[in-house]
Order: structure tokens, then C-alpha cells, then sequence
């Protein structure tokens, strides 16, 4: 553990800009951020926004032959065998620029279901296919009584005649709408709220008995409400052990949080520097307002609160792998309670900081603070992660 | 020419010490050993008792110590921030004369800094130096110093020059606490102890060749001084620890501790005593309240986030890059973890958080946290300084109007001092 801990310290040193790289890693960083550069200004961004898919299929398609797509799965199935750091990497440009591609959705969370939980084949077949940009994922887990319980599933799953027979609706699936195979998760067995007896299925987007539901989030991305009414699917579309679906699917989450922990600490920098430069270049009282010493503290917690993420984004990142099923969950808790509070603080802080042009469309903090407002919400807000740790021994 | 590979240092360290460590040694003798072969800081230069190693290399050094059970070299107190002052600093004259006796701990060392009239503003320092024949003599009050009562060498900044600005008339001065001119009061504090002195300077006496750094470079030197100290501000740092080995080397050093190390005893309670929470929640049952333990929770993330933030600032520090005014960032964290902690501590206690003395639970430890705390937020420069730091030199906001800039020190409103 502790050559470990000291291997990703030395990568991810830095206050601000001040990281470690490899001369890979270096190169890695650099091409995404030159992609977003190129690919995603606010104008830009704009219109993928407003275009009917909500993503871009030229952006997609620069990811997939950048290798980003794939990046982390393993080479036995085309990837690149990157580890928490490079995804750090990539998810934290991915914040600068407020990336709404389908990455999350396809390539963390669908991702590491098939990883986890996929036979030889299907791995071989759908990570590849995700990888090279040709195919996309949804996670369809949460429902309208979840509010953050991963084990409330409704939606059930019933083996007839060797077929799976799906009933349920699933809201808010992130990318539901574009998705070509969608991870379902369903009830084979217990009551609504029982870890024991989820399953997961894959299930493809055409399926009959499927209806998707599209809508645009706050912060410009797209998610669905799918409604399965008596979909059905072969035997082996099963993803992972039967009734045991319960510990994948925390996995993925845990997956999601590591992920938005890291594209939140890339927004929040992003929010912190722009509302440096406003303050130093604003102008009121024949003075730059950053001269006043109430806004310049406010900047300093704004500062503070973006370290304190960019330090539990490690932890997080290193905990992914972490094999204990408690600390794991602990760690995530953690993580997701932190971020949320630095979401917060930077996020609003950059807005009211920026005064009346901070609410405006046109600027780019606003764009900014809808997405961390989204992910303080993500896989879990604050008070339900304090919750979740109130109710646990810390295991340090 | 040594090899500087994790593997190779691990070998060379652990054969030194399977040959040379002897419980049965005498404290002092041992820590001579360490000066001599360079073990005891061995990323100190080769010239002074160190080996040259970078030092991302101390920690395999460290572990090797652990591993044998060996004694290291005590790095708390402020003879290390002596120690890197003079390494950084000062003359083949003051290495010689003070670094040895610092490695081995046999002098004690305190820091004059603070004044009664300059706390937050440490430049605004009015204690004087005055050139008298050949020597320096030194008139003024300083506050906040610790261990001044029994050191040896006090680490002085006075003003050599009231025509100069404010930070331009500073100098920087070893000076021996053992000389009539120097006395010393204990300053005692709400929570009991006297950790603090207040030091009356009445023409004391400092030789030329105890100036460091150029005259007027003082704040210079200074600022290295406190970016040591804010460094060690950090919420991974133990003080006082005692090892619980036997032996007579052990005891040795558990005495010394408790005479060297006693201002410093109730710096864990200043610092919150987050690792009695969930024992306290327990003990008291305060655990099945759910209010408490979402206040625990909050607590827990907070510390969590501190801990890595100190971590990521140690591995920096680990791969040689120096300390700079992101020190801040760990000192503003910390003292956020005190503050939560003595809530929750008072919480989970209720009503007995009211007990002073050894009534009070955990025998008087939680008491302690409550009338601590406070000072973990202004000791070494208070939160509101620490923001000033971040925006003006992390973020590099435009500076405050200064009303002292520019101006000849003698000309600038201060406090006058009854």
C-alpha cells in the first residue's frame, strides 16, 4: 500500500498545474486538452447541446482513435491497460471543458459492469465495441423510490420458458436515450429494498416493450426514462451471478464517484481561475475588486475547498482498487461527501464572486456551476453520504 | 560516491544499523553515532551530519529505524527550524558551532519573533539592535516564545535600522538566552499550561559574527523560518510521541521528552483529538443519536480531506521541491479539523464537556480540546493571515492597500506599548 500511495502522490503532486506526469501521461494530457481546446468551446458546446443525439459524433469518434475510449480497459480487449491515474487525468480535462459526451455512462459505469461482471466473450465483444466508439451503454438502475438506495429495485425479472421477462421503469439513465445496449437492473427475487436478489441484464436498446423517454439534465447532458413492459431476453443476457447483482452494482457506482470526483476537481479549477482573473480585472470603486479583502477570503476557501477535492480524488482514485468491501464503501462515502461540499463552495462562490454576470448564459461560470451542481446530486448527495458514514465504523 | 536507489539505501541503512544500534547505548552517544555516520538526517548535506540523500529516499531510512526499533533523531521543537534557518542561511561558522549540538538535541532553541505590538504584522517588529563597539546591543520585548526559559540560542529578528521600511530594517540574529540582558516570564494560558514566555531583552548582547544573512535581510531569513514552521502546522505531524520500547536508552529519551517536549503536551488537544471521537460515541452512547453521528460524519470527511492534503504536501516535499506558501492550505485545514472536532467532542460529552480538570471526561482530555482549540487557528499565524497568503501569493491577487509601504519604519502609525 504505501509504495503504492507514494507512486500516485508522485504523479498527482501539484497544487494547481504542478503535476508529476510521465512523459505518456504528459502526452496523454495533452491531447485531450488540445481535443477540448479544438473541440469545445462554449459556442461549440452550445450547439451539441441543441443537436438532436445531445453528444457529438465527431467529438466520440476523436476520443475513440485517441485511445480514450479504451484507455482503461484491459489489452486483452483492446485497451491500454491505463490505471486510476490516467483516468484521472482524462476526467479531470474533461471537467475544464465540460464535456456532455457519453463517456460516463458508457465507459465508466457500463464499462465496469462488463469488466466486472462480463463472461470472456461478451467482454472481448462489447468492450471492444465501446472502445473503438461504435457502440454505447446506459446504466438504467435508479427508479423514482430510490433517492440514492442502490438496493431499492422495483423492476422485476422473471425466467420464462429460458427467456427473462422485464417489468419496471427506470428514470434518470444517463445517455438512456442513445444507448445501443442498455444494463438493466432488476429484481430476481427478496422485497423492493433487499441487496440480496438484484440482477443485471444486458439489454439491447431495440428491444420490443421498451419505451425511452429522452430529456435534457441542467447541466446540458441527456438522460431517459426507460419503461420496460414485458421485454424480453435470452437466458445469457444475464450480466454477472443471478441474484447477486447487488455488490456490481455498488462497484459502479463507486466507479461514478471516483470519475465525477475527478471531472469536478478540472471544473472547479477551471471556476476558481476565471473568478481570479474577474477579480483582478473587475473594476469598482476605482479599484480592482480582488484588492477587497472580504472577496480575496473567499477566494482563498474557494482554494482550499478545491485542494481539499483534488486530495479525496486521489483517495478515491486509489481506493477503486481497493479489495476490502468496507473500507471501499467508506473511502467512497467519503469522497462523495467532500466533493459535494467543494461543488458547493466553488461553484456558488465563482457566481456570486462574478456578481450579476454570473447568472448570465452567455459567460461560462454558469455552465460551470450547473455542472457542479449536477454532480453534488450524482450517485448521491452530501447528506446522504454523511448518512451512509454515520451508519458505519470509520475501518482506519 | 554513494548510490541513491531505493534497494541500495535500504541495505546500506539497515547493515548500519543491525552494527551499530544498542539499546543499552547512552542517549546521547547514540544520537553522536547518528551525527557522525549521517544516518540520523540523511538528507542533510554530507558536510553536516547527512548523507546527501533526496529526500523522497528519508522515508526508506525511517522505515528501517522502525523496523530495528532504533532511536531517530527528535525532528520536533524548534531547533530543527535552527537548524534549517543555519543550513539555508547561515555561516560555516554557525554550522560548525550550532548544528551539531542541534542533531544531538543538547541545546535547546526558541524563536523571537512576535512582539506585544506586532502579532499578525511580524514585520512591524520594534525590539532594536544597535551597533556599541564592537558587538550588538539588543532592547525590546518579545511574546509567544516558546521553550525561551530553557533554551540556550534564541533565532532573534530586531531592527537595526528605523529610517528603512518596514521589511528593510530587519536583521537576523543567533543570541545566547544564558546572558543577564535576557529574562524570561512564564505566559500562561487559558488552558493552564505556560508553554509561552514573554522575554524582556535589556542591553543584551549579541556579537557580530551571530548576525545572519546580510543587515536587513532579516525578514528574509525569517520567512524561511515560517514556512518550516508552517510546514510542520500540518495535521499528520505527532508530538511528544513516546515510544513504549524498554530500555535504558528509551527511558532516557521518555525523560527527556517530558522536560523538552512539555510545552508542547497538550498540542494533540489543540489539534482536536479526532482519534477519541468514535471511542468517546461509544463509550457514552452518544453513537445511537443520529444528529451526533452525522456531526462525526462531517467531522471524518473533513479530517480525511486534511490527511491526503497533507500527504500530497509531504510527498512533495519528499521529491525536493520547496516549501512555498502552499504550507497555508495545510494550516487552514487543520485548524477546520480542530474546530469540528471540539464540537463534536462537546456533543458526544454534553453537559460533562462542562468539567474542567480531572473531572472532565477522558481525565481532563476533553476539557482540554475545548479551551485548546482556539489556538490551532491562530498560533503560527491566524486563518484570516493564512487567507491573505493564499491570495496574494497562491493566487496572486492584487495586494491590499498597504498604509506602511514605502515609508521610512520610523514614520508609521503602531501600538504603543505601556
Amino acid at each position: 500500500m504505501r509504495s503504492n500511495v507514494i507512486s500516485y502522490l508522485k504523479v498527482f503532486w501539484g497544487f494547481k498545474m504542478d503535476f508529476e506526469l510521465s512523459n505518456e501521461q504528459q502526452l496523454l494530457k495533452d491531447s485531450v486538452s488540445r481535443l477540448i481546446a479544438d473541440n469545445y468551446d462554449l459556442q461549440k458546446r452550445g450547439a451539441i447541446i441543441k443537436s438532436a443525439d445531445g453528444y457529438s459524433k465527431t467529438v466520440w469518434k476523436q476520443l475513440a482513435d485517441l485511445g480514450l475510449l479504451g484507455l482503461s480497459f484491459s489489452s486483452n480487449y483492446g485497451g491500454f491497460d491505463g490505471g486510476p491515474v490516467e483516468q484521472m487525468i482524462v476526467l479531470e480535462a474533461f471537467g475544464t471543458g465540460l464535456l456532455i459526451e457519453p463517456y460516463l455512462a458508457t465507459i465508466v459505469l457500463s464499462g465496469t459492469a462488463i469488466q466486472s461482471a462480463a463472461d470472456e466473450n461478451k467482454k472481448s465483444e462489447l468492450l471492444s465495441a465501446i472502445s473503438n466508439g461504435d457502440h454505447l451503454m446506459a446504466f438504467a438502475h435508479s427508479e423514482r423510490l430510490s433517492r440514492y438506495q442502490l438496493s431499492q429495485v422495483e423492476t422485476r425479472a422473471q425466467l420464462k420458458n429460458g427467456n427473462w421477462i422485464l417489468n419496471g421503469e427506470k428514470t434518470t439513465v444517463l445517455h438512456g436515450g442513445i444507448a445501443d445496449t442498455i444494463i438493466v437492473t432488476a429484481r430476481t427475487k427478496g422485497s423492493d429494498r433487499s441487496t440480496d436478489g438484484i440482477s443485471l441484464f444486458l439489454v439491447p436498446a431495440k428491444t420490443k416493450g421498451i419505451t425511452v423517454n429522452s430529456y435534457p439534465t441542467i447541466d446540458g447532458m441527456q438522460a431517459a426514462d426507460i419503461k420496460l413492459s414485458n421485454v424480453s431476453v435470452p437466458q445469457n443476457a444475464l450480466l454477472g451471478e443471478c441474484d447477486k447483482g447487488f455488490l456490481i452494482i455498488e462497484n459502479i457506482e463507486q466507479h461514478g464517484i471516483a470519475a465525477v470526483a475527478a471531472e469536478s476537481v478540472g471544473a472547479m479549477q477551471c471556476v476558481l481561475d476565471m473568478t481570479v482573473d474577474y477579480l483582478k480585472t473587475r473594476t469598482q470603486f476605482g479599484r480592482p475588486i480582488g484588492d477587497f479583502q472580504v472577496l480575496q477570503h473567499r477566494a482563498a476557501d474557494m482554494y482550499v475547498a478545491v485542494e481539499e477535492a483534488r486530495s479525496i480524488a486521489i483517495y478515491a482514485a486509489m481506493m477503486t482498487t481497493e479489495k476490502d468491501t468496507e473500507k471501499r464503501r467508506h473511502a467512497m462515502a467519503t469522497t462523495k461527501a467532500q466533493i459535494g461540499v467543494s461543488c458547493r463552495e466553488v461553484g456558488q462562490g465563482g457566481v456570486q464572486l462574478h456578481g450579476g454576470i454570473g447568472i448570465t448564459e452567455e459567460y461560462a461560470i454558469g455552465h460551470y456551476f450547473k455542472r457542479l451542481s449536477m454532480i453534488e446530486r450524482q450517485f448521491g448527495d452530501v447528506e446522504h453520504h454523511m448518512t451512509t458514514l454515520s451508519m458505519m465504523d470509520s475501518p482506519d | 560516491m554513494t548510490e541513491h536507489t531505493e534497494d541500495y539505501v535500504r541495505k546500506e541503512a539497515r547493515t548500519w544499523l543491525e552494527n551499530n544500534w544498542d539499546p543499552n547505548l547512552d542517549l546521547f552517544e547514540w544520537r553522536n553515532k547518528l551525527a557522525d555516520s549521517g544516518w540520523g538526517l540523511p538528507n542533510w548535506p554530507s558536510d553536516w551530519y547527512g548523507r546527501d540523500l533526496p529526500v523522497g529516499l528519508v522515508p526508506i531510512v525511517e522505515e528501517e529505524f522502525q523496523r530495528i526499533g532504533a532511536l531517530p533523531i527528535p525532528k520536533s521543537g524548534i531547533r530543527m527550524l535552527a537548524a534549517a534557518t543555519i543550513l539555508n542561511h547561515g555561516t560555516e561558522m554557525h554550522k560548525e558551532k550550532f548544528l551539531r549540538r542541534i542533531v544531538t538535541g543538547e541545546d535547546v532553541w526558541c524563536q523571537l519573533f512576535s512582539e506585544p505590538g506586532s502579532g499578525s504584522d511580524l514585520a512591524g517588529a520594534t525590539t532594536k539592535a544597535v551597533m556599541a563597539g564592537n558587538k550588538w546591543v539588543v532592547n525590546g520585548q518579545k511574546v509567544w516564545t516558546t521553550s525561551a526559559h530553557k533554551a540556550h540560542w534564541g533565532l532573534l529578528l530586531a531592527r537595526t535600522d528605523m529610517d528603512a521600511t518596514k521589511h528593510d530594517g530587519l536583521s537576523y540574529f543567533i543570541i545566547d538566552m544564558k546572558q543577564p540582558g535576557v529574562e524570561t516570564q512564564p505566559l500562561k494560558q487559558m488552558n493552564g499550561y505556560a508553554s509561552f514566555n514573554q522575554v524582556f531583552l535589556t542591553d543584551a548582547e549579541v556579537l557580530p559574527d551571530f548576525q545572519v544573512a546580510e543587515l536587513g535581510d532579516g525578514w528574509k531569513v525569517a520567512t524561511t523560518t515560517l514556512m518550516h514552521e508552517r510546514r510542520a502546522a500540518d495535521s499528520l505531524r505527532a508530538w511528544g510521541q513516546v515510544p513504549n520500547s524498554e530500555g535504558p536508552i528509551y527511558d532516557q529519551e521518555r525523560a527527556e521528552i517530558e522536560t523538552t517536549m512539555a510545552p508542547y503536551k497538550w498540542y494533540p488537544q489543540r489539534a482536536g483529538r479526532v482519534d477519541l471521537i468514535m471511542q468517546r460515541a461509544k463509550e457514552t452512547g452518544a453513537i445511537k443519536d443520529p444528529a451526533v453521528r452525522q456531526e462525526i460524519a462531517k467531522l471524518m470527511t473533513l479530517h480525511k480531506s486534511a490527511e491526503w492534503t497533507a500527504r500530497r504536501a509531504r510527498s512533495a516535499q519528499e521529491q525536493g521541491k520547496p516549501q512555498g506558501p502552499e504550507g497555508s492550505l495545510g494550516k487552514l485545514a487543520a485548524s477546520n479539523v480542530a474546530r469540528a472536532a471540539a464540537k463534536v467532542h462537546t456533543m458526544i460529552s454534553g453537559a460533562d464537556s462542562m468539567l474542567s480538570g480531572d473531572d472532565s471526561p477522558e481525565n481532563g482530555t476533553v476539557a482540554e480540546v475545548l479551551i485548546s482549540f482556539p489556538a490551532s487557528s491562530i498560533a503560527g499565524g491566524t486563518d484570516e493571515i493564512q487567507k491573505n497568503i493564499i491570495s496574494e501569493r497562491v493566487l496572486d491577487m492584487p495586494k491590499e492597500t498597504r498604509f506602511d509601504a514605502g515609508k521610512p519604519f520610523k514614520d508609521i502609525p503602531r501600538n504603543t506599548i505601556s
